[in-house]
């Protein structure tokens, strides 16, 4: 279980942990590349506020430890991305 | 071992200075002060070797316990009503970062209107803090309770602060005998278990920004160890009881339970006045038994369940108001009590607001009201106000 990797008080032992810690670990949704062609338009990468999407030749890359999971890119793009639930894991008694 | 006549405030300095306190902030407040006076003289006499750090606010007492208990000093603190509201904040953090401070909390009614008398109140509003409660029904168990806090507190499995808990005047003010037990004996109950979390060397930083990636997970520990504490204050109290023959029991305790129809459920001072009722109507023929709850936090949901079946009724009685519902000890009592196929009626009363005077009879006359009335009050139970005055 996660909570059992956790320190019991809450803390940091290393200066400079948080700076290699992933920035897209409190992402609730993620970005999914669709299958299709890609125009080559880059408008995802313009819009992305984290400069996570890259575009060359029409190959699509997102870095995940940079996005946040705002889903501007689906929305600039509903052809090529959709957003999907980052959490898959238990979610009660129902899932 | 020497027999002393204390007051409840006298019995917890004894306590500290046998558990070899090392850092004791505090901010005095009536009328927990005399035991902040009582500590001081201890240090002063050189029978104490800890270190008193004078405040500015009850607030910040807490947080220099936060900072001497990071380093891993055995610390203490105490205060009562609105000195525990003001240390509200700090109160959380003490528990979320999983720090053994014992406190000591003279309870106190909450202003407004202002009070200085006794009144679960100001505890009960930290009920959520994170923290164990422990209610303490004469002095000789305050002694007892702030020796078996830390050992409690400092446990690997529990590593949460503890509220000691005991009255305003009827217990700080109020000189009973109590025994003080040897150094020796408490140093061999009570070893220092030091587990710092800030040290130069390794320098770190406590209670970074967590986002809800991990806090659910933090809180879940902290849930996990308040349940795992409630085996440890039963076991605490045996070990304790081994050691220095008195027996606190734990987290329950059942007094004359045994074919009682009624079990009278009550804390803190009420419990020892509540003893004498039970004799007075057992020695008439009443077949009435007495729940202590001593620990709060944990809440002894499984002792609740097992002493309530077969019974007709119990009589929760509780010194605070949850407005808009009743006692919290009453609410507590009925959560536990959800769902259990025959379950008892529930009879709450919120008595002795504010330091009203709570006497034996007065108990008679709620076991009494309830055994003749007869009432079936099923689904919400409705509580009384006992003895509000109408004119």
């Amino acid at each position: 279980m996660l909570s059992d990797r956790l320190p019991v008080t809450p803390m940091a032992t290393e200066p400079g942990s948080m700076s290699r810690k992933s920035k897209g670990a409190w992402r609730e949704q993620r970005p999914k590349i669709k299958p299709g062609d890609c125009q080559d338009c880059v408008l995802c990468s313009f819009y992305c506020p984290e400069g996570a999407i890259r575009v060359k030749g029409g190959e699509l890359t997102i870095n995940l430890h940079l996005c946040k999971g705002c889903g501007i890119c689906a929305n600039e793009c509903q052809d090529r991305i959709e957003m999907v639930p980052e959490f898959e894991g238990k979610r009660g008694i129902l899932a | 071992m020497a027999l002393c006549l204390l007051n409840g405030n006298e019995a917890a300095a004894e306590a500290v200075r046998l558990a070899r306190v090392e850092v004791i902030p505090g901010y005095p407040i009536t009328p927990e002060s005399p035991l902040i006076e009582k500590v001081n003289q201890f240090i002063a006499g050189g029978r104490l070797d800890g270190t008193f750090i004078r405040v500015e606010s009850d607030h910040s007492a807490l947080a220099a316990a936060v900072g001497a208990a990071l380093v891993g000093s055995r610390t203490f603190t105490g205060t009562n009503s609105q000195g525990l509201a003001l240390m509200s904040e700090v109160v959380h953090h003490t528990a979320g970062l999983r720090l053994p401070v014992v406190m000591a909390v003279v309870n106190r009614a909450l202003s407004a209107p202002h009070s200085r008398f006794p009144d679960h109140g100001d505890a009960i509003a930290q009920e959520s803090a994170g923290w164990l409660q422990l209610y303490c029904e004469n002095n000789q168990e305050v002694l007892d309770t702030i020796i078996q806090a830390f050992r409690i507190a400092e446990d690997e499995r529990v590593r949460l602060p503890v509220m000691v808990n005991y009255e305003a005047y009827i217990q700080t003010h109020t000189s009973e005998p109590v025994h003080v037990p040897e150094q020796v004996v408490v140093d061999e109950f009570l070893p220092l278990r030091r587990r710092p979390v800030l040290d130069v060397d390794h320098p770190a930083a406590v209670n970074l920004p967590t986002d809800h990636q991990y806090y659910t997970e933090f809180k879940e520990q902290q849930h996990g160890a308040m349940l795992a504490s409630a085996a440890v204050i039963r076991e605490v109290a045996l070990e304790f009881f081994h050691r220095f023959g008195r027996d606190w029991k734990g987290t329950t305790e059942q007094y004359r339970c045994e074919d009682a129809e009624f079990v009278m459920v009550t804390m803190g001072s009420m419990v020892s006045t509540a003893r004498e009722a039970v004799d007075r109507m057992r020695a008439a023929g009443r077949r009435i038994g007495l729940l202590k709850v001593r620990s709060f936090r944990p809440f002894p949901e499984d002792e609740i369940t097992a002493v309530a079946a077969g019974r007709r009724g119990l009589v929760v009685i509780d010194r605070n108001l949850v407005y808009g519902v009743g006692g919290a000890l009453a609410r507590e009592v009925k959560a536990a009590l959800y769902g259990v196929a025959s379950a008892p009626h529930i009879y709450a009363f919120v008595a002795g607001l504010g330091g009203r005077d709570v006497t034996v009879d007065d108990m008679e006359y709620m076991v009494s009201q309830v055994m003749a009335s007869g009432r079936e009050r099923k689904g919400m139970t409705a509580f009384d106000f006992y003895g509000l005055k109408t004119s």
